[in-house]
């Protein structure tokens, strides 16, 4: 078999092949794993890119902010949660909760349509900026993880309807924990989620930390009404119509803003992408 | 010596700019030919040499493409090659923890 020739390449100018002088030999093992570990943390910072995925899923977690807009009657009367039209498993499943009173309807359709935006473009920005700098990150596993965890996510509250009607009343609280998911905020978990992918395929720390901060943010957005911390800070409330919107926004803030730094660092670390 | 640590490297692996290559492509999906070249400091030819070495050992697997018109080599780490690395990378920790246990001076009685 041939040579890997690289098309242009030309010859070897400075006779040092692999059949060469062997400088390692006189390199010793504490020097060379010094090396390795030099070449694997360029390799890193080179690939670096998550500040793409951390702003564009805070920005669409705030393009959901519509739906958790609560329009209250001004007279006393009956208000319904939000309606959206579909099957049962998407009105009341992780991508909606329990419909929020006096919303919009919907919300489903944003956050899987969003969701599956994420993480389409997510991979098409590693597969471009890969092929740009000769670095690719793994995207596939992303993509992947992305759909399975989505598919999760449509499937298990199907089941859930399902299973007490086989007499098995006991794994329903487990299968749709009413009290993550009743907001309709829990596909702010599910974003968590491919976040801690991306942070193991990208080898970051830094990645790591944000995903589990953004993490334990967008659990307490599901579990808890932020509001109530909001009146803590400032002694005063939101307004009623708004009293939702702190539990989109606040893991989105983190988002772009842990973006947003994440851009900057990375612009400064950045290495000169062979062709530049 | 049977149990020397040095036993345990491999001619293959055990070359300065070969173990870059597959530490390199262990850590990304595929590397370009030309981030290889930049990031280890090699000529052209020498890195294209160093690839047939570790291609035919079975260690890497090399795709070659276009970009337009511009023809791109694309470097891929195979199961075989991140096992090379991973043992190789253990005699060596292992040959450091010898040398540093050497270097320790005797216990005075």
């Amino acid at each position: 078999m041939g040579d890997v020739a690289e098309p242009g390449g030309g010859a070897d100018p400075g006779g040092e092949g692999s059949e060469g002088p062997d400088t390692s030999r006189s390199a010793g093992p504490a020097e060379l794993l010094g090396e390795v570990r030099a070449i694997r943390r360029r390799a890193r910072l080179a690939r670096h890119a998550y500040w793409f995925p951390l702003v564009l899923f805070g920005l669409l977690a705030c393009g959901s902010v519509p739906f958790f807009i609560q329009h209250f009657p001004s007279r006393s009367g009956p208000v319904a949660g939000a309606f959206t039209p579909g099957p049962t498993f998407l009105q009341n499943g992780y991508f909606n909760g329990f419909g929020l009173v006096g919303a919009a309807g919907g919300l489903p359709y944003y956050w899987l349509g969003a969701i599956l935006l994420g993480i389409t473009a997510s991979v098409f920005w590693y597969r471009w900026r890969g092929n740009r700098i000769g670095l690719r990150t793994p995207a596939r596993g992303y993509l992947i993880t992305g759909l399975v965890v989505v598919a999760l996510a449509l499937v298990i509250p199907l089941i859930a309807e399902e299973v007490p009607r086989l007499g098995r009343v006991f794994v329903w609280p487990f299968l749709m924990p009413g009290d993550l998911v009743v907001r309709g905020t829990f596909p702010l978990v599910l974003i968590g989620l491919g976040l801690c992918y991306l942070a193991w395929a990208e080898r970051s720390v830094g990645l790591a930390v944000i995903a589990a901060v953004y993490c334990a943010l967008s659990l307490v957005a599901s579990l808890y009404n932020v509001e109530n911390l909001y009146y803590y800070l400032f002694g005063s409330g939101i307004s009623p119509a708004a009293s939702a919107l702190p539990n989109v926004l606040l893991p989105a803030l983190v988002l772009l803003l842990a973006g947003t730094g994440a851009w900057v660092v990375q612009r400064r670390q950045r290495a000169p992408a062979p062709g530049d | 010596m049977a149990d020397s640590p040095t036993n345990g490297l491999d001619d293959v692996v055990h070359q300065r700019h070969r173990l870059g290559i597959l530490t390199i492509t262990a850590e990304a999906d595929k590397a370009e030919f030309g981030y290889l070249r930049e990031a280890l400091g090699l000529t052209a030819g020498n890195l294209s040499r160093h690839l047939t070495v570790l291609e035919d050992a079975g260690l890497v697997q090399v795709e070659k493409g276009y970009k337009g018109r511009r023809p791109r080599t694309w470097v891929g780490i195979t199961g075989r090659g991140r096992s090379a690395l991973a043992a190789e990378l253990d005699v060596l920790a292992r040959l450091v923890r010898q040398g540093s246990a050497l270097r320790q001076p005797p216990e005075k009685a």
